[in-house]
């Protein structure tokens, strides 16, 4: 088990006075089988209430609004939340892609409906076909198919922050193999949903790999270190979701920390918004994420990011 | 005796009355009731869809055939009320297989945001509509189910009353159902759902003034409803409840009868273009009701049509009682592009109901199918060569009971395609009474709902203060510059740059440098093209001509504001500053024939106004905006003016020469002839100083312009408080002003210099603050919101 404390820090500036901004966040990690949100706090910049339900997909939503004049807002979403490592069971990752994905489409699920269906940003189109044939082999596993998948991913795709935005779709993807762990996620989602195998878009925390070596070393100056993260969850026969990270080539584990799942980007996005005010706002994110290992460490200033 | 009568008896009856009309007596009973309606917005002038005409001959229908509709209709509105409540709660229906999921969760009608939002007395829909089509046996069949925002109501109690002007003879013999109270019982219907009334709430009709179509519709609903018509821009979100902005303030809203699209309510939480952010979120919590339920759209979808008569079974236990156009839902590509290589044999129609037209429809068969249903022609009821027979009932739905409007929309649509039909023709719909003189009549005592004066809403409000600014803006900027163009032709000044201060004074208005010009306006002056840049330069944001395009587009939004004369004068206005603009040859020219033009239909517009228009609240505002933008122009240029040594030149000697800046500067305010009158003398500082700031007698001072806000904010009382703070100050100040810069010009003019200049930019902080402090208490409302915020730390 592994404890971290994780600080998600948002803060818009505006050139001039804003008014009436309002705010919808997705940043609360869920409960899981390998999960447990131990407390939780918003630390807002001006200081507003933030209201919370639970949407369609079971993520824990914030709503706030600002409704007098300012010209910068925050938020600061605090958590301390407990990961295990997720144990899959092995037969169900053994089962052959063909009778898989017959177990899967008899599963007609009102709840895995929606990670079937394609979305605009991941839509079903024939630039996915070939990568589809290649790998989704029916002879093969489905869990070593997914590996496959998430590793090609990983090495065919340049990591190239700045290169896309929130609309970039996942054909678009496919053509510029390029983009952040959200396009890798997308592009990944559109091959698994094509080859029959229901998909869901997963956001929230990774433990960099420098920042746990750097914990486990006792080196101050990495630690803490995470960004946002965007992986894929499967399902495999036997009603399992399995995490797959294709930005890392890794599946999803104890430095995963879950917060909200969706079709894509658009149903978990961290903080969405309106104001009234002047049109070119800047917005800067950062994550720092710390291991607690039960030795203090020193703090260090977060890390300033955007989305990885 | 006669032999007792039978309603079927009374329609025949009616239908031979009907006949002993000529052709030609119909005609113009019908282009009589074209006219009216023409005049009312029903029918739009020249456009070829939607109402095109009224039919003067009604629909009748009789006692069994209305009993047999109403049953059906209620049957149907029972269905879909569970049918909505089970699809955000379990969605069990398609659980048990009953209809395939997509048919719920592949229709962007269903809003996964409102998935287990439980609405008051889980009543989602409280008013629904059917569209019923005749087959040719005389059997009508359901075509469509609205539930969402059901459209036509106004147009239908219209439809009686154009048929009551046009035949009052037909309704001294029949006894008909009436419709007029209907209004009221949905209003009634409707106020049920109000959360709890802790707190006085309003009832607002939110309206998307994007369609032309509901423009008659919605103001005649919240009219005859007496409710506040809002669009989305007019309401707002705070700590979690929902307020409408009003020049008395917020006024909280408890509930809003939803006639925009559902999708549309909330731009954040359903990640569209428009809407009320965090309107979702109130609804959620239960502080708003929204009827509608904005999820009510996936009832809707015109695929589910297929499965009417299952969801009958399901939830009700029953036989259906009214038939449904046999419908496909085109979930299946294979499916489609069977039926696309058999156009002829199907009426192909989108599945969320918009009118399906533009593209060959076999393309969209193919690349669409999902979005589209279609009707197979062999059954009875396409089978037609008659025009179609529409009626569109309205129902109001409670948990106990459905009551319908006895009567409805009944339109007549081209036999050919009549389920994407664009145009219509309207008719009234009568319902028999079952015996004749047992109709109720409507009460005499109207049971009226309170309905509370309506105060105006800030963004009426708003448009108007702008367009007073703007044309201001204008007439003050337009006179500037031409009068400092006749200066320089007629003076000969020397020395290097002799006008810098009126070129500042007129870079300070204008946006080009607080204290001095710009090095970029600077520059314009040099070549000679700053009077053309200041008139008809559209890149530039306080030109003449922006000034008018953006007094124009306020003036467009307040059509209903403003009278007809008035919005003409502004029209003719812009379109002439366009002609000017585009036409070529020497700018210099150009600009100067614009400043005479604008600066004469400018004054024309202020006594059309006045003549024309109602001195109501709305033109307060309007007035307001034009004296506290001449403040800031007067005070702003004056300053510059006299923040310089050209001011005082000759001042001190006791020769009698102009001073050309002084003289210039009050041609440039327009008080040079005023001055001449009161002084009868050259210009000089004092008593230049006494003429633009205290001269009650003159509509440009200060003292004038202060006087007219102050009563304007008097008229307000307690919510102005801030504003009428604000006037006392400058009152003070003026009356400082005066009794110093008299004291400092005993002192000489450096002394004098001083003091005004700095009287002067104080006066001008107060007048900006004025505008800031009147935005605030009239138009967004934040000296509430800050209040409201604090409470919450």
């Amino acid at each position: 088990m592994t404890t971290f404390t994780i600080r998600h820090h948002t803060v818009y500036w505006y050139p001039s006075d804003a008014t009436e901004s309002f705010a919808e966040v997705r940043m609360i990690p869920k409960n899981t089988p390998n999960q447990r949100l131990i407390e939780h706090r918003f630390e807002t910049d001006p200081i507003v209430p933030v209201s919370l339900h639970t949407d369609y997909y079971g993520n824990t939503t914030g709503s706030l609004s600002v409704p007098f004049r300012h010209q910068s807002f925050s938020v600061n979403s605090l958590c301390t939340v407990e990961v295990d490592e997720p144990c899959y069971p092995s037969l169900s990752q053994e089962v052959f892609l063909g009778e898989a994905i017959q177990v899967l489409r008899s599963q007609q699920r009102v709840e895995y409906y929606d990670f079937r269906a394609p979305t605009p940003l991941v839509p079903v189109d024939e630039v996915f076909l070939p990568v589809v044939r290649r790998i989704f082999k029916l002879g093969k596993p489905i869990v070593e198919a997914l590996l496959e998948l998430t590793a090609w991913v990983h090495d065919s795709f340049e990591f190239a922050p700045g290169t896309t935005d929130v609309s970039t779709t996942a054909a678009q993807v496919a053509v510029s193999k390029a983009g952040v762990c959200q396009d890798f996620s997308h592009y990944m989602l559109a091959v698994a949903r094509m080859a029959g195998i229901p998909a869901r878009y997963a956001s929230g925390y990774i433990e960099t790999a420098q920042a746990k070596d750097a914990a486990e070393s006792g080196r101050p100056d990495l630690i803490g270190s995470a960004v946002t993260h965007a992986w894929v969850e499967a399902l495999l026969p036997g009603q399992i979701w399995m995490g797959f990270d294709p930005t890392n080539n890794i599946v999803a584990g104890d430095r995963h920390v879950i917060v909200a799942h969706g079709r894509d980007y658009n149903d978990v996005t961290p903080i969405r918004g309106s104001y009234r005010g002047p049109e070119n706002r800047t917005m800067q994110v950062s994550v720092r994420m710390e291991r607690q290992t039960g030795q203090p460490h020193l703090q260090t200033g977060s890390q300033s990011q955007s989305q990885f | 005796m006669r032999p007792p009568e039978t309603s079927e008896s009374r329609v025949v009856a009616i239908t031979a009355a009907a006949a002993l009309y000529s052709r030609e007596q119909l005609a113009s009973r019908r282009d009589t009731a074209n006219a009216l309606l023409r005049g009312l917005g029903v029918l739009r002038e020249g456009a070829d869809d939607g109402i095109i005409s009224f039919d003067p001959l009604p629909l009748v229908l009789d006692t069994t055939e209305w009993a047999a509709i109403q049953a059906g209709v209620q049957q149907r509105a029972r269905m879909l009320e569970y049918f909505i409540r089970d699809i955000y709660q379990g969605l069990n229906i398609a659980r048990d297989g009953v209809i395939p999921i997509p048919s719920v969760l592949g229709f962007p009608g269903y809003l996964r945001e409102c998935h287990g939002i439980r609405t008051p007395q889980d009543t989602p829909a409280r008013i629904m509509a059917f569209d019923l089509m005749k087959d040719p046996l005389g059997h009508w069949h359901v075509v469509a189910d609205r539930v969402s925002t059901p459209q036509g109501l106004a147009t239908a109690l219209q439809a009686r009353r154009t048929q009551r002007q046009i035949f009052p003879e037909l309704f001294e013999t029949e006894d008909i159902l009436p419709v007029s109270q209907f209004t009221t019982q949905l209003l009634e219907h409707l106020l049920v759902s109000r959360p709890g009334a802790a707190t006085p709430h309003d009832t607002v009709l939110l309206s998307d003034p994007r369609t032309p179509q509901a423009i008659f519709e919605d103001n005649f609903l919240a009219r005859k409803m007496g409710l506040s018509l809002a669009t989305a821009q007019d309401l707002v979100v705070r700590d979690g409840a929902l307020f409408f902005r009003t020049i008395e303030g917020l006024r909280r809203v408890g509930l809003v009868y939803r006639m925009v699209d559902g999708t549309e309510v909330d731009p954040v939480a359903l990640r569209g273009n428009t809407g009320i952010p965090g309107l979702m979120s109130c609804i959620r919590s239960g502080t708003v009701v929204a009827t509608n339920f904005p999820g009510c759209a996936a009832a809707d979808n015109r695929g589910l049509l297929s499965y009417s008569d299952s969801l009958i079974r399901y939830y009700l236990g029953e036989d259906p009682l009214l038939p449904t156009i046999k419908t496909q839902w085109l979930l299946d590509a294979e499916r489609a592009a069977y039926i696309a290589e058999r156009s002829g044999a199907f009426i192909v129609a989108r599945a969320d109901g918009r009118p399906l037209y533009g593209r060959e429809w076999a393309d969209i068969v193919r690349s669409e199918h999902f979005s589209l249903v279609v009707h197979p022609r062999r059954q009875p009821l396409l089978h037609r060569r008659q025009p179609a027979e529409v009626l569109r009932c309205f129902a109001l739905v409670s948990e106990s009971n459905v009551s319908l409007l006895q009567g409805g929309l009944a339109m007549v649509l081209p036999s050919e395609d009549c389920l994407n039909a664009r145009s219509m023709v309207l008719r009234d719909a009568w319902v028999l009474a079952e015996t004749r003189g047992t109709t109720r009549r409507p009460h005499s005592d109207r049971r009226s709902v309170s309905v509370r004066m309506q105060a105006l809403g800030s963004r009426t409000a708003e448009a108007m203060y702008w367009l007073g600014r703007y044309c201001e803006r204008a007439e003050c900027t337009a006179r500037m510059v031409s009068a400092l163009g006749e200066a320089r032709l007629d003076t000969d000044l020397h020395g290097s740059d002799p006008w810098a201060p009126l070129w500042d004074a007129v870079g300070r208005v204008t946006g080009h440098g607080n204290e001095f010009v710009t090095p970029e306006f600077k520059s314009k002056i040099d070549d000679g093209t700053a009077a053309h840049f200041l008139t008809l330069d559209l890149s530039h944001s306080a030109s003449v001509a922006t000034a008018l395009k953006l007094a124009h587009s306020n003036a467009l939004s307040l059509q209903d504001s403003i009278s007809p004369e008035a919005w003409f004068v502004i029209h003719r206005l812009w379109q002439s500053v366009q002609c000017l603009m585009t036409s070529a040859g020497d700018r210099t020219p150009a600009a100067r024939a614009a400043l005479d033009t604008i600066m004469n239909q400018l004054s024309a517009l202020h006594g059309m106004m006045s003549r024309t228009m109602l001195h109501d609240v709305g033109s307060q505002f309007f007035y307001a905006g034009a004296h506290l933008e001449r403040s800031l122009v007067t005070l702003g240029a004056t300053s510059r003016v006299f923040d310089s040594p050209a001011a005082f030149v000759h001042t001190d000697e006791d020769v009698d020469l102009e001073n050309p800046i002084l003289n210039t500067l009050l041609a440039m305010i327009g008080t040079l002839d005023a001055y001449r009158r009161t002084f009868q003398s050259r210009a000089l500082p004092i008593p230049v100083l006494d003429i633009l700031l205290h001269e009650p007698r003159s509509p440009i001072s200060i003292l004038f312009c202060m006087g007219k806000l102050q009563r304007f904010f008097a008229r307000h009382g307690a919510t102005a408080v801030g504003a009428t703070d604000l006037i006392e100050r400058i009152s003070q100040r003026l009356q400082a002003t005066r009794s110093e810069t008299a004291t400092a010009a005993d002192q000489g003019s450096s002394a004098l210099r001083e003091c005004a200049t700095l009287h002067l930019e104080e006066l001008y902080g107060l007048f900006e603050e004025l505008h800031v402090t009147t935005s605030d208490i009239f138009f967004s409302h934040q000296m509430l919101a800050y209040r409201l915020g604090e409470g919450n730390t």
